[in-house]
């Protein structure tokens, strides 16, 4: 997701200014962080127009997915591609896109950002309670919402770059020696300041907890003086996205605040934030002001650390329907949780429609199916082919009613996505050809046997398993769903003997990143990956991939054809992000394209 | 009568130490590893396994198991929420009130309700009020506490405007939960009461009383209601133990964070520690509402309070 234009200008703008004066630095780590803000912003607005065009295909395509879905459950043996569907009305399509489009400020009117006053109020809805509030608090979803008000980290991770905040410059001491400089002028929303020792603490803080994911090449860190850490990596640091965790996901806090609160951090936050946590109550809301005395001066604010909002309320709202009941009499302004029956009430026509918008993109998830290429009958790599190539990602996507169907494995949502994959020699994803489908299982000794396909117990995986389970029927391999509850899915997913087939969903900050999860063979543990695979050849070009000087288009080009040619993986889609907002808001912007900023969204004031 | 609640406290002790055991052991045994949901999705084995030894789930089952006793019974620490990092304790205390406010007044409405109709409908059996009260009873009954909760928002809050449709604040934030969280408890009410009432009516004792000239009202409220209460007070104890176990489902829709939606989310986020105390606590409140309903019954009913007294001089004389 993106914001609107204004925003972006603006984003630009303190991006390149920040992206000079890490250049300044002279290192070379600064081309490996910051590699090409401009390249970073020009893939972003490629990928914004890409995004578009694919939306609005999109549309069109669910338009006519309802003929494809009564062929595919029909038992017919309809052949076609993806793009063969485009007949359907570029009218509506293009109306359900006006509907669905973030808002672009009217500049016309008076805003917040443009007057320099804050809007008084504005109320976002949460499933969910964060719980705790402390710095070390990634317990449940939620915190992700709200933390980042409150606290803030060295750097954000924004569309695969390393943006400094409390972090002033680095430099590469060497292979595994870096140097962070801090600004001099960090206080908290208490007045103490934050000094390289506060760093070190917040950092074991995390450590301690057992919450410091992703730190496989962290060592130490080390203040060097007052504003310098010294960070010690186990190793040299080429791949991408591998400091996300280390150097963005840890808050930091003073120590002194935190050892004088006792164990009060954890509903009585006190951080570096834009916002100051002024009450909580457990499991039903959480109010924040504006902190007036922000640290930072006003020109090297960073535009997401914006407060353009007075007081920004969250309300846990756990029900689905209350969402529309609460946006409907305007309790809150925005909501990401309302049931997708419901936001056609918001939409032009709906009883809500007045004075509210739905804002539908395509999250960074991807719902895939991932075979047991360990053993079984999906161990033969025509069975596998044969599987896939029956199943119809538009049909799939059309009975949930929340996806976006796949072409390729991958999301187009992140920067490292290639459109050309889709239109890779044998992608299975992106054709849907029974007869194909046959003639693979036809190679194969399959003779009627019973797979299980295992999945999580939510709706969305339940639906995707039941038309996987028929569109399977129709080439005669019969299936067995075993939804679980989530949880548990995380833990024998772990064990492909217990599975032939599992629908898991993927997650990472990257494209490659997200395929660490699928394909890297060390990450359980296990020797096996996510597709139950131990492939030497396979692992060592992933693992190339992976690193900054392997991930060029070519190389993951290659790797997705390797992924085809075996019939390894198999994406069905991306989950949407739909956000319903009142028109109180003129932008929309959000952390890491998911989590909504009250602070830097601009508001209306006239 | 001392020896009798000494007798039940003994009880107690062995309910609560038995519930813990079994919990611990349920859990234990429960699919889905902790470690893993916590570690979160971007976890490596490493990771997981580091969870794991901070979680204290690398040790033995009875180690485990004498950790939970020994931190429970002996002193007193009742742990932290391995989600929320929060101590169990806080969290309940918080949340108890909510939780309480919403039973008692739900069950106070049951009470006066549940009672005074079913006693209408058994004074007039077989008349249309009879008819009229237990219809409403049976509408009661049959409309689950969500949806008639659903309904009440859209009209109240959705189309009045007048009551809060979500959250916890002022009494206006509870009076729907409390009228939904009472509604079926006050059908079974009206329905037990009125079963009750109909089982004393044809008595010799309430004819005789009637023969003897005694009033109506005096005839229903001291004659037949004392004698049909054993089997209400069974139901209001059932109800009572309830109160601290929380509505989850009224807790759910209305987004009110009490013991029920806390344990409902621990359950499914694995989170053992607010599992285990919560049951605990539990099993403490039901194990009083039953000594209490037993000591109502003594009460109520002389003749269970004569059963204690003789056994009493009958132990002196011999």
């Amino acid at each position: 997701m993106s914001g609107p234009d204004t925003r972006i200008k603006s984003a630009q703008e303190q991006q390149t200014k920040r992206a000079d004066k890490v250049k300044a630095t002279g290192n070379k780590m600064g081309s490996v962080l910051q590699r090409g803000v401009a390249d970073g912003m020009r893939q972003k607005e490629e990928g914004m127009k890409l995004h578009k065009i694919r939306k609005g295909l999109g549309l069109v395509l669910a338009a006519s997915l309802t003929a494809g879905l009564l062929s595919a459950c029909g038992g017919g043996t309809s052949t076609g591609t993806a793009d063969a569907t485009g007949a359907a009305t570029a009218e509506t399509a293009a109306q359900e896109a006006a509907t669905q489009a973030p808002p672009e400020a009217d500049t016309s009117r008076k805003t917040a950002s443009g007057s320099g006053e804050r809007y008084d109020k504005i109320t976002v809805a949460l499933s969910s309670d964060p719980s705790d509030l402390g710095p070390t608090g990634y317990g449940d979803t939620a915190a992700l919402y709200t933390m980042h008000n409150y606290y803030e980290t060295l750097f954000d991770f924004r569309d695969g770059e390393y943006v400094p905040i409390l972090a002033k410059s680095y430099t590469e001491v060497d292979a595994t020696h870096w140097e962070v400089e801090l600004w001099d002028n960090i206080k908290d929303s208490e007045g103490n300041p934050i000094t390289a020792d506060d760093v070190v603490f917040s950092y074991n803080l995390l450590i301690d907890s057992g919450k410091a994911a992703k730190f496989n090449s962290f060592v130490s860190i080390e203040a060097k003086d007052d504003y310098t850490l010294t960070f010690t990596w186990s190793k040299e640091i080429d791949s991408v996205g591998e400091l996300e965790w280390p150097l963005c996901r840890v808050n930091i806090v003073s120590q002194k605040a935190y050892e004088d609160g006792g164990n009060t951090m954890a509903s009585q936050p006190v951080g570096t934030g834009p916002y100051v946590v002024t009450e909580y109550t457990p499991g039903a809301k959480i109010v924040m002001e504006a902190n007036d005395n922000y640290w930072q001066s006003d020109e090297n604010r960073d535009p997401d650390h914006q407060a353009n909002v007075q007081t920004v309320e969250y309300d846990i709202i756990s029900e689905g329907s209350q969402h529309v009941i609460a946006l409907g009499t305007d309790t809150v302004q925005y909501s990401e949780y309302v049931p997708n029956e419901s936001l056609a009430d918001f939409q032009e026509g709906g009883q809500y429609a007045d004075g509210h918008a739905v804002f539908s993109t395509q999250g960074s998830g991807l719902q895939c199916l991932f075979p047991d290429c360990s053993e079984g009958f999906l161990a033969d790599e025509n069975f596998r082919k044969a599987v896939f190539y029956a199943l119809n990602n538009e049909a799939i996507a059309q009975a949930t009613g929340t996806l976006e169907p796949a072409k390729a494995f991958g999301t187009p949502f992140f920067a490292d996505y290639d459109t050309a994959w889709e239109s890779q020699e044998g992608n299975y994803m992106a054709v849907y050809d029974v007869e194909k489908a046959k003639e693979y299982l036809a190679q194969t000794d399959y003779n009627g046997e019973s797979l299980v396909l295992l999945c999580p117990s939510s709706d969305l995986s339940k639906t995707m398993a039941q038309m996987v389970q028929t569109l399977l029927l129709q080439i005669g391999i019969n299936v067995e769903i075993n939804a679980e509850e989530g949880n548990l899915v995380d833990t024998d997913m772990r064990d492909p003997a217990n599975f032939d087939l599992l629908i898991k969903d993927l997650g990472g900050g990257s494209q490659i990143g997200e395929f660490n999860r699928a394909m890297n063979y060390e990450e359980f543990g296990t020797g096996l990956n996510l597709a139950g695979l131990h492939d030497e050849e396979f692992q060592t070009f992933f693992l190339n991939c992976s690193t900054v000087d392997g991930h060029t288009t070519e190389n993951m080009a290659q790797l997705h054809q390797m992924l085809l040619d075996n019939g390894y993986y198999y994406a069905i889609g991306s989950p949407r992000m739909t956000g319903v907002y009142s028109d109180a808001f003129a932008t929309l912007v959000y952390r890491e394209h998911e989590f909504l900023r009250p602070g830097a969204c601009d508001y209306y004031l006239d | 009568m001392a020896k009798y609640i000494i007798n039940r406290l003994l009880w107690m002790i062995v309910i609560i130490f038995g519930a813990s055991f079994i919990i611990f052991t349920i859990l234990y045994f429960t699919p889905g590893d902790p470690a893993v949901i916590l570690a979160g999705g971007s976890a490596t084995a490493e990771d997981i396994e580091n969870m794991r030894h901070i979680l204290g789930l690398d040790k033995s089952y009875l180690a485990q198991l004498g950790d939970f006793l020994y931190q429970t019974f002996v002193r007193f620490d009742f742990g932290d929420s391995w989600v929320y990092g929060k101590p169990v304790l806080d969290e309940l205390v918080v949340r108890l009130p909510r939780t309480i406010i919403i039973g008692l007044a739900a069950m106070v409405l049951n009470l006066t309700l549940g009672l005074l109709m079913g006693i209408f409908a058994a004074t007039h059996e077989g008349k249309w009020q009879d008819s009229m009260i237990m219809g409403i009873a049976m509408v009661f009954i049959s409309c689950p506490d969500f949806w008639v909760a659903l309904m009440m928002i859209l009209l109240f809050s959705a189309k009045l405007n007048i009551l809060p449709a979500y959250g916890v604040g002022g009494p206006q934030y509870y009076i729907m939960p409390i009228i939904c969280a009472a509604l079926g408890g006050i059908a079974v009410n009206a329905r037990q009461t009125r079963a009750s009432m109909l089982g004393v009516f044809r008595e010799d004792y309430i004819t005789t009383a009637r023969a003897k000239g005694q009033a109506e009202n005096k005839v229903v409220y001291r004659h037949m209601l004392p004698n049909a209460l054993m089997p209400i007070i069974t139901s209001i104890g059932n109800g009572f133990s309830k109160i601290v176990a929380g509505a989850p489902v009224i807790e759910s829709v209305f987004s009110i964070p009490g013991v029920g939606l806390y344990l409902l989310t621990s359950i499914n986020m694995r989170d053992y520690p607010v599992v285990r105390i919560c049951v605990v606590f539990f099993a403490f409140f039901t194990a009083l509402s039953m000594l209490l309903v037993d000591l109502a019954y003594a009460f109520v009913d002389p003749r269970i309070k004569a059963q204690y007294s003789g056994n009493r001089r009958k132990g002196k004389k011999s």
